[in-house]
C-alpha cells in the first residue's frame, strides 16, 4: 500500500508540473503580455521597457525557468487591474466564498441523492421510483445556468422570497438558490448511480439471507446494503467536489456570488491574465489533490484494492 | 462482431445483412417508446435547423421596435404572427429559436466529431503500441483532466477569442481524453484476440489492422459516449455564448437569447424561459436516443456510461 501511495504521489507531482507548463503556454497564446499591461496608446519605448522589466526580452527557455521557479511558489505576478497587488492575494481573498458555496452544494448532492436513490431502489417499480428517475433524467438535461435563471424568476422575482443575487456573509437566504443551482446536475446523476448500485447490492445473496433471518428492513438496507454499495459511491461523491470547484464559475456569475469563479470571468473580460492563471492553477491543483486523496481513501477503505504494482484503471 | 466474418460473405450478402441490421435497429427503436420520442424531437430540431429559411416565419434579425416585448400567445402577438412573442428589439422569438438551433447543432456535432477522431487515433496508438508513447499520451490526458472542462474551455476561448469555429476547435480538441481512454482500454484486450493474431499472420499492415480490424470491434462504447457528449457540448456552447465568450451576439443563438433574456428577467419571463426550454428539450431528446442506442448496441455499457 505504501508503494502505491508513493507512486500516486509521484504521478500527481508530474501532473502538477504539467499543469504549470500548460498555464505558461496559455499565457504565450495571449500574445504580448507587456502590451496587455500598458494602456493602448503607450509608445513603443514604454512597451520595450515593460518587456525588459517583465523579462520578456530573454530567451523562451530562460523565461520558462523563471516562470517555473515562481509558479512552484504559486506566484503568477501582480494583478493588472488591481495594481501592485499580487494576483494570489486577490484569489485567496475570494476563496472562502467559493468554498462556502461548493461545500454547501456538495452537502446537498450527498444528502439528496442518497435519500432519493435509496428510496427509489427500495421501492423499485413504484410510482415513487419512476417519479424520481424522471426528475433525475430531467435534472441531467437542464442547463444549470438556465435553472439558476428560472429559480431567480420564480423565488426572487415572482414570489419575492429570496434575494436575486449577492452574498451577505453566511446569510443562508443568499446561499439557497446558488447552492441548489450548482448541486442540481450532480444530484441528478448521483441519484441514478446510487439507485443502480443499491439495486445491484440488494440482489445479492447475503441480502436475501439477512432478510430471511428476520432482520428489519431498515437494518438490511443500512448495515448490509449501503455499506457494501458505499465504496464506489464515496469515490464518486469525492470526485464531484473537485468538479464543483470548476462548475461554480457559471453559477457564481449568474448569482453575483463574489467567489473565485466570478473573479475569473471578470478577469477574463478585463484581460487580467495573472488572475486567470492563478485561478486556473489553483483550481487544477485542488482537483489533482482531491483525486489523490480519493485514490488513497479508496485503498484505505477497500482491502481488496491493495494491489501494489498493478496499473490503476 | 462483424469485421472478422465479413471476408467470407459476398458483397451482395453483405448489403443484405446491412439492411437486416438496419431493420433490426428500427424494430428495437419502435419498441422503445422513449427512444422513439427522442428521435422524433431531435428529427424536428434537425429539420428546422436545415430548413430554417423555409420554416421560420420571420427573419431572425428583423427588428420591429413598435412590437417590442410582446408576450407569447398574447392577442397582439398572435395578430402579428409572433406566436412565441418578441424580444426587447421586437424580433420574433420563434424565428430566432429556429435559427439558433443551427449554432447548437453545428457546435455539438462538429466538436464531438473532432474529439472522437482525435481520441480514437490517440487511443489506438496508445493501446496498441503501449510503452513510452502510451505513457506520454496518458500523462498529457491526466494533465488536461486536471483542469475542470468548463474552466479550461473558458480560459482558452478567452485567450484565442470566441466565434463559432474557435468554439468548435477548442471544445473539439479539449474533449479527446475520454474517448482515448475508452479506446485504449478496449484495444489492450483486443490486441491479444485470435482475429488480430490471424490478421497479423496473413501480413495485414498495422494501420489497416488497427482501422479495419480492431476499430470496428471496439467502437461501440465510443458511439454511445459521443451521443451523450453532443448533449453536453450543446449545454456548454450555450453557457459560453451566454457568458459572452462564445458566438458573436449578432448571430441568433440559444445562449445569446438567454443572455438577452437575463437583462429583461424582471419584465419578460419568456425571453429566458423559451430558449432554455429549447436547450432542455433538445438535450433531453439526445439523451433519450442515447439511452436506447446504448441498450441496443451493448446493454453491458449501462453500468459504465
Amino acid at each position: 500500500m505504501g508503494a502505491y501511495i508513493i507512486r500516486r504521489l509521484l504521478q500527481s507531482v508530474i501532473v502538477i508540473i504539467g499543469v504549470m507548463m500548460a498555464t505558461f503556454f496559455l499565457l504565450q497564446l495571449t500574445g504580448d503580455p507587456a502590451r496587455a499591461m500598458l494602456p493602448l496608446e503607450a509608445d513603443p519605448e514604454a512597451v520595450e521597457r515593460m518587456r525588459i522589466y517583465l523579462g520578456l526580452d530573454r530567451p523562451l527557455p530562460v523565461q520558462f525557468y523563471y516562470y517555473m521557479v515562481r509558479a512552484i511558489q504559486g506566484d503568477f505576478g501582480d494583478s493588472l487591474t488591481f495594481r501592485h497587488i499580487p494576483a494570489r492575494e486577490i484569489v485567496f481573498s475570494r476563496l472562502p466564498a467559493t468554498i462556502h458555496l461548493a461545500l454547501s452544494a456538495w452537502l446537498l448532492i450527498i444528502v439528496l441523492s442518497l435519500f432519493l436513490g435509496i428510496l427509489a431502489a427500495v421501492r423499485r417499480g413504484t410510482a415513487l421510483d419512476n417519479g424520481s428517475m424522471v426528475v433525475a433524467l430531467f435534472g441531467q438535461c437542464i442547463p444549470s445556468f438556465w435553472l439558476g435563471l428560472m429559480l431567480i424568476l420564480l423565488f426572487a422575482v415572482t414570489l419575492g422570497w429570496l434575494p436575486t443575487s449577492g452574498r451577505q456573509g453566511y446569510d443562508i437566504r443568499y446561499l439557497i438558490l446558488p447552492a441548489v443551482t450548482l448541486a442540481a446536475p450532480a444530484t441528478a446523476r448521483m441519484t441514478r448511480i446510487v439507485r443502480s448500485s443499491m439495486l445491484e447490492v440488494l440482489s445479492k445473496d447475503y441480502i436475501r439471507t439477512a432478510r430471511a433471518k428476520g432482520l428489519p428492513q431498515r437494518l438490511v438496507i443500512s448495515v448490509h446494503g449501503l455499506r457494501n454499495a458505499a465504496i464506489p459511491l464515496v469515490t464518486l461523491f469525492a470526485l464531484d467536489l473537485g468538479s464543483l470547484l470548476g462548475g461554480s464559475i457559471i453559477t457564481e456569475t449568474i448569482f453575483g456570488w463574489p467567489g473565485v469563479g466570478l473573479l475569473a470571468i471578470n478577469a477574463i473580460t478585463l484581460r487580467d491574465f495573472p488572475i486567470v492563471q492563478t485561478v486556473v492553477f489553483y483550481v487544477a491543483v485542488g482537483f489533482v489533490l482531491i483525486n489523490l486523496l480519493v485514490d488513497i481513501l479508496y485503498v484505505a477503505l477497500d482491502p481488496r484494492i491493495r494491489l501494489g504494482g498493478q496499473e490503476r484503471k | 462482431m462483424t469485421a472478422n466474418t465479413q471476408a467470407a460473405i459476398s458483397p451482395f450478402q453483405r448489403e443484405r445483412t446491412r439492411l437486416e441490421e438496419l431493420e433490426r435497429a428500427w424494430r428495437s427503436l419502435a419498441r422503445s417508446r422513449l427512444g422513439l420520442i427522442g428521435l422524433f424531437i431531435l428529427g424536428l430540431v434537425v429539420f428546422s435547423a436545415i430548413f430554417a429559411d423555409v420554416v421560420s416565419p420571420f427573419s431572425p434579425t428583423a427588428q420591429t421596435l413598435s412590437d417590442r416585448l410582446l408576450p407569447p400567445f398574447s392577442a397582439r402577438a398572435l395578430e402579428k404572427g409572433h406566436w412565441l412573442g418578441t424580444d426587447h428589439l421586437g424580433r420574433d422569438v420563434l424565428s430566432r429559436l429556429i435559427y439558433g438551433s443551427r449554432v447548437s447543432l453545428i457546435v455539438g456535432i462538429l466538436a464531438v466529431a473532432i474529439s472522437c477522431v482525435l481520441g480514437i487515433l490517440l487511443g489506438l496508438v496508445s493501446g496498441y503500441w503501449g510503452g513510452w508513447l502510451d505513457d506520454i499520451i496518458m500523462r498529457v490526458g491526466d494533465v488536461q483532466l486536471a483542469f475542470p472542462f468548463v474552466l479550461l474551455v473558458i480560459a482558452v476561448v478567452a485567450v484565442v477569442g470566441g466565434g463559432l469555429w474557435n468554439e468548435v476547435i477548442v471544445i473539439g480538441i479539449t474533449g479527446w481524453v475520454g474517448y482515448a481512454r475508452v479506446i485504449r482500454g478496449q484495444v489492450f484486450s483486443a490486441r491479444e484476440k485470435e482475429y488480430v493474431e490471424a490478421a497479423r499472420c496473413i501480413g495485414v499492415r498495422t494501420p489497416i489492422l488497427l482501422v479495419k480490424h480492431i476499430l470496428p470491434n471496439v467502437i461501440t462504447p465510443i458511439i454511445v459516449l459521443a451521443t451523450f457528449s453532443v448533449a453536453g457540448v450543446i449545454i456548454l456552447e450555450a453557457a459560453l455564448t451566454f457568458l459572452g465568450l462564445g458566438v458573436d451576439p449578432k448571430t441568433p443563438t440559444w445562449g445569446g437569447m438567454l443572455a438577452d433574456g437575463r437583462s429583461h428577467i424582471f419584465t419578460s419571463w419568456w425571453m429566458t424561459f423559451i430558449p432554455g426550454m429549447a436547450i432542455f428539450v433538445t438535450v433531453l431528446s439526445i439523451n433519450l436516443l442515447g439511452d436506447w442506442l446504448r441498450d441496443y448496441l451493448d446493454p453491458e455499457l449501462r453500468n459504465v456510461l
